[in-house]
């Protein structure tokens, strides 16, 4: 079985302090008062797993565990401080939908700005174009500016476009929520087809539902450490009676 | 034997070009593509080596004095120049005259007016430049009315008799320019012809690489994969640049017309006297001033107005000052065609010679480029660079002698301006244009050298922050 993505010893450090917004005469200044305090935060030290073809993983935890910054190594938009990442095969990330659209833009030119940036080709794009628009069920809004959608259509457009991707690893942060009810269905049903269509998948959720359903493997990641890596069923059961437990 | 040294050098240069090319083409496709790499290689080859023999060698200076004296046997001590012989190139008396020297057509000549007395105040002497070279004579009429004139070169004065009893020719042979000099030109020169080589050959066979489909993976396919991305940026900043605006992309023309207007009715009352063309003066100040200020801005800001979509997307972070660039460079062509009806009004003379112009511009793109992402990088960690910016832009518009002359100034004062990048730009295009004169070649690589400095920072930069700029935004 070939592995897909390899994670060791991964630490990634944020410096937090006066280095941000920050002006040239300020830093200068505060360099020479010996005013200049940086501080460190780890959002992820020591996390270790590895994913091999076919599998589904599933990240949980609850807010500020390190999830999306773990995604953001992965996928190359962040270098971990300490530890190798060693990922085969090429990636598409969806660590949100939004990302990339200009409100100034109609539609369609807002369809095929997100389409470049996903690493599609032009004459993809012409093709599938009409099937995107349909699938969001955006026929009649195509020369509207962007900004004048609204939230859920802007949305649905954006998943739309990105459930054309056919990588051979797929990460997605929280995407999976958007939308009401029956485009919900329509989302997981067409995300199944992709990941069964042979893509391994990291899916980030708050919804355990979603992650027993789908997943085959389950990283449980809690305030940057690793908690747990394993089998689905047996890391969802001890999260959820954590979870009942902090409810009491 | 230096000839033999150029040779070789040059034809290692491009060599060396073609075979980075070739490595940077898809394996699977380089068969294909070898007669194309072979024929760019040729172009490249052609159009750097005539480019190259169009360019001045480095010169030295040399200063002919009459003496005022004449051979026993003379009637008269007239002095007539008639031209110089380098290396078998016969070249034309052309110096600075002023005083009692005057231009003929058959060379300058000295002659005195009124009696025939030395007249103090006026100038006996007259300089030139000739190129450096191996075997250099200065050639001077003679004949029974001529006399004694006076030869500085080097650092050494030589006498020359001009008085021969019948109309003849006097030669006078100058001693040849050390090897060290002959070298430092040569290198100068090769180092020029790969520069050109270079551009003309790697610019043409890019583009067809980069718009054909790809093959395997590699540098082409890299390009290639990003083209798309690349044409949505820049259409969707071009769309916002000029939405909502009543005239669009007619500002871009506009805006620097008011300006050149403004500008010359202030300004001419003072300086039009003093400098010829002054309109065309004006306006390749501006010119090359704007388009440098307008990029750069734009340029700075590519970088953090991008952060909410760098942030989330991996992809590679200076295709946004490319972008930004693009808009800025149609601007700046479609005001060059206005600077050149301009220039047709103001009675410049067209010649094969504005096709150099070509250098310059490619040289401004690069070094826009290049601070663009220089100036990007800094916003990102210093919020107030653009602040700075705006100041450090109006006095690079003191400095880059837009509207006066520079030549009130000392020639130290005036080598200073040349540390002014957008002033060695400024200064290539009124050479060509008012001038009319071929910048010489180390002007070239001077120019070349500012461009290649910024793109080289700029990326090294994009390089090594990388990954840091998100922990700025």
């Amino acid at each position: 079985m070939k592995k897909m993505i390899e994670v060791t010893d991964v630490s990634i450090r944020y410096m937090l302090g006066d280095f941000k917004e920050i002006g040239i005469k300020e830093w200068v200044m505060r360099h020479l008062k010996g005013n200049y305090h940086l501080e460190e935060f780890y959002a992820n030290e020591g996390v270790t797993f590895s994913i091999d073809q076919g599998d589904m993983l599933g990240i949980i935890g609850t807010n500020g565990a390190g999830k999306s910054t773990l995604l953001k190594a992965i996928s190359g938009i962040m270098l971990p401080t300490k530890g190798t990442i060693r990922v085969n095969g090429t990636i598409a990330a969806l660590l949100e939908l939004g990302s990339g659209f200009d409100g100034d833009l109609t539609v369609l030119e807002n369809t095929y700005l997100r389409g470049a940036m996903l690493g599609y080709t032009r004459k993809f794009m012409d093709e599938k174009y009409d099937a995107i628009i349909a699938f969001a069920e955006l026929q009649d809004f195509q020369d509207r500016p962007f900004k004048q959608l609204s939230s859920g259509m802007q949305s649905r457009l954006a998943f739309s476009i990105a459930c054309l991707v056919q990588p051979e690893i797929l990460i997605l942060d929280e995407v999976l929520s958007v939308g009401d009810g029956a485009f919900r269905k329509k989302s997981e049903a067409k995300m199944c087809e992709i990941i069964q269509g042979g893509a391994t998948t990291i899916l980030v959720s708050h919804s355990l539902g979603q992650i027993r359903s789908m997943c085959n493997k389950v990283l449980w990641l809690h305030k940057g450490h690793q908690v747990a890596f394993g089998a689905a069923e047996e890391i969802c059961d001890r999260y959820q009676a954590l979870l009942d437990q902090m409810a009491d | 034997m230096i000839l033999k040294f150029e040779l070789l050098v040059k034809v290692a240069a491009v060599l060396l070009v073609g075979w980075c090319l070739f490595r940077v083409t898809a394996p699977g496709r380089r068969k294909r593509f070898f007669p194309l790499l072979l024929l760019a290689c040729i172009v490249g080859t052609l159009i750097g080596w005539y480019t190259c023999s169009l360019l001045p060698n480095m010169t030295e200076p040399i200063t002919i004095t009459a003496e005022g004296t004449q051979n026993e046997g003379a009637s008269y001590h007239q002095i007539a120049v008639s031209g110089f012989s380098c290396d078998g190139v016969e070249l034309p008396a052309v110096g600075t005259t002023e005083g009692l020297w005057r231009t003929e057509s058959d060379g300058l000549w000295w002659v005195e007016q009124g009696d025939s007395r030395w007249i103090e105040g006026m100038t006996q002497s007259v300089s030139f430049q000739i190129p450096v070279g191996w075997e250099r004579y200065v050639l001077f009429h003679a004949g029974p009315d001529y006399g004694i004139a006076s030869v500085a070169f080097a650092g050494e004065v030589y006498q020359a008799d001009t008085y021969a009893p019948e109309p003849d020719t006097i030669v006078l042979r100058l001693p040849e320019t050390p090897s060290l000099v002959l070298l430092q030109n040569s290198l100068l020169r090769c180092a020029l012809f790969a520069v050109l080589a270079a551009l003309c050959t790697a610019l043409p066979y890019g583009c067809v690489l980069i718009v054909t489909d790809n093959g395997a993976s590699s540098l082409q396919d890299k390009l290639h994969k990003y083209r798309f991305l690349f044409e949505e940026l820049v259409h969707r900043d071009f769309t916002k640049k000029y939405k909502r605006t009543a005239l669009g992309m007619a500002w871009s023309v506009l805006l620097p017309l008011l300006q050149l207007l403004v500008l010359y009715v202030v300004f001419s009352a003072i300086f039009a006297s003093d400098i010829p063309h002054y309109v065309t003066y004006l306006f390749s100040g501006q010119l090359a001033y704007n388009y440098f200020v307008e990029a750069t801005n734009q340029g700075m800001s590519a970088l953090l107005e991008n952060a909410p979509i760098f942030t989330k997307v991996n992809l590679p972070k200076y295709l946004f000052v490319f972008s930004k660039n693009i808009s800025s460079l149609i601007s700046f062509l479609l005001t060059l065609i206005v600077f050149f009806i301009f220039c047709w009004l103001d009675q410049i003379t067209f010649s094969w010679k504005f096709i150099l112009l070509l250098y310059p511009i490619v040289c401004l793109v690069l070094f826009n480029i290049g601070f663009g992402m220089i100036l990007s990088a800094l916003n990102v960690f210093f919020r107030d660079t653009q602040y700075l910016y705006s100041i450090f832009t109006t006095i690079l518009m003191w400095c880059s002698a837009i509207f006066f002359s520079v030549d009130q100034f000392s020639p130290t004062a005036q080598k200073n301006f040349l540390l002014n990048p957008v002033y060695v730009y400024i200064r290539y295009f009124r050479m060509i244009t008012i001038e009319g004169t071929v910048p010489s070649i180390g002007y070239h690589l001077w120019a070349f050298g500012y461009a290649i400095l910024a793109v080289v920072v700029g990326f090294a930069i994009y390089k090594k922050y990388n990954h840091r700029f998100l922990y700025y935004v």
